[in-house]
């Protein structure tokens, strides 16, 4: 279930979010594999949540590792999720 | 019931490591989830299943880009895929003498749709391709090792000559993953059973692809992603694998996978060649027997293949099996290297032990054989 504010990766198939979980939690980030809201317009079922606080953790980990990435969202207090910039 | 002595790991390995058994009784039990359809904890499990699978498999066998293994059925669907998703019209492909029905049947049918001419390219004494002979063609398609004779083919010299070149190399390793170690560099499009030398269990195979080589679906449908669309994903692996994949089974496949890295696939290639070396040593003393070529250990998978003079191989297997000892005999779904061996039509009889098979299995062999000969 998502919370407002909550912050979100989404990859462009499920095999790269796997591969981006498995990323993440080498780096010591701790996410959760959750349902990629349907406004969200992605090929992929699945994104990744992630802390706020990891934002700049987790782009290091997506270049270093190449990752196929489609963008970070996040829920705004209103439950709309935009673009993270 | 006792069970056989089995020694027809060339059609598929048993037993299996009870971690296979284990993986794909928790996967029916605990993991239930269609992977990459849905959000729940199980579909999220099996999501990861695939992708753990994928992602051994690379490893164990040095194969970059793991979303690029596709998950088959078995060797002959990832065949299938391969040929038919990437051979266009009027293409010209060489192929081995000793080629499975899962090449020949599926370039016959090309040959008819596509005018698709196929050859066979010049070969080695074993019937392999020379790969300093390979005419200019489209694709080169050749078997890891003959389910046949056990003729291992020279894949990284193969790759050498054809890495990066147009002509696509395209590899049938059904024989060899798991069991032979080999190089893919240069290799377009390696195709694997995952029920033999992987140890997984039937109904699992793969197709790996190397970057840039990009097939046509074979198959289209639902993959639990682009849902809105009319049209596959573009993207791997989901283009290549419509419908509810066999998550059980590849969760079985990934335990023997992950078994072969643990024992090491050369630990596993010497003991069996040890057991072969029983097995030529006492076939080739016997002027009843015609063992059939190659005997260096190093050129041949773990097989061997004989005929009992003057006698159907046929009957010959069926006696074995009277005495608890299971083989195969006849074609062996390889009539080409049947022609090339001098053995069509009537086959031959293959033994082919097994990273479990045990020297007592072997000699046990040698004790049904006396009894054979004996009582002829």
């Amino acid at each position: 279930m998502s919370i407002k504010g909550e912050l979100i990766a989404v990859f462009e198939s499920t095999h790269e979010t796997m591969r981006a979980e498995r990323a993440f939690k080498e780096r010591r980030i701790k996410v959760r594999a959750i349902m990629k809201p349907r406004v969200i317009s992605s090929s992929c079922q699945m994104a990744l949540s992630l802390p706020d606080e990891k934002h700049a953790s987790a782009v290091a980990v997506i270049s270093d590792e190449a990752l196929r990435f489609v963008g970070f969202f996040r829920k705004s207090k209103d439950g709309q999720w935009t673009p993270e910039l | 019931m006792k069970r056989p002595v089995y020694l027809d790991n060339a059609a598929t390995s048993f037993p299996k490591p009870r971690a296979v058994i284990k993986a794909i009784q928790n996967a029916l039990e605990n993991i239930g989830g269609s992977p990459g359809r849905g959000g729940h904890k199980m579909a999220l499990t099996a999501s990861r299943t695939l992708f753990s699978a994928r992602m051994a498999i690379a490893e164990l066998l040095g194969l970059k880009n793991p979303e690029r293994i596709v998950f088959t059925k078995n060797a002959t669907e990832g065949m299938n895929i391969a040929l038919k998703g990437l051979l266009r019209e009027m293409d010209n492909v060489a192929i081995s003498h000793l080629e499975h029905n899962s090449v020949i049947r599926p370039l016959k049918s090309l040959e008819e749709s596509r005018g698709i001419g196929a050859l066979h390219a010049p070969a080695d004494r074993y019937g392999l391709p020379d790969p300093a002979r390979i005419p200019d063609v489209s694709a080169l398609v050749t078997t890891g090792a003959s389910n046949v004779t056990g003729a291992v083919a020279d894949i990284r010299s193969l790759g050498k000559r054809f890495g990066n070149k147009k002509t696509l190399l395209i590899v049938d390793a059904a024989q060899t993953a798991g069991s032979i170690p080999f190089d893919t560099a240069g290799v377009d499009a390696l195709i694997c059973a995952g029920h033999k030398g992987l140890l997984g269990p039937q109904g699992t195979g793969f197709v790996w692809f190397a970057e840039g080589v990009d097939p046509i679906p074979l198959i289209e449908g639902g993959t639990g992603s682009e849902s809105a669309s009319d049209h596959l994903p573009s993207y791997w692996p989901d283009r290549f694998e419509a419908g509810t994949p066999n998550t059980p089974g590849i969760a079985g496949l990934k335990a023997g996978v992950e078994y072969i890295a643990r024992r090491g696939i050369e630990a596993i290639r010497e003991k069996e060649k040890v057991l072969c070396a029983m097995i030529i040593e006492r076939l080739a003393n016997d002027s009843s027997i015609i063992l059939y070529p190659p005997f260096d250990l190093s050129a041949r998978a773990s097989l061997v293949t004989f005929n009992i003079k003057g006698e159907d191989p046929s009957e010959v297997a069926e006696k074995f099996s009277r005495q608890g000892i299971a083989l195969r005999a006849g074609l062996h779904c390889a009539p080409s290297a049947h022609r090339f061996l001098g053995t069509f039509p009537e086959g031959a009889v293959r033994v082919s032990p097994g990273p479990t098979t045990t020297k007592t299995d072997i000699k046990s062999f040698f004790t049904a054989l006396d009894s054979i000969l004996k009582n002829r």
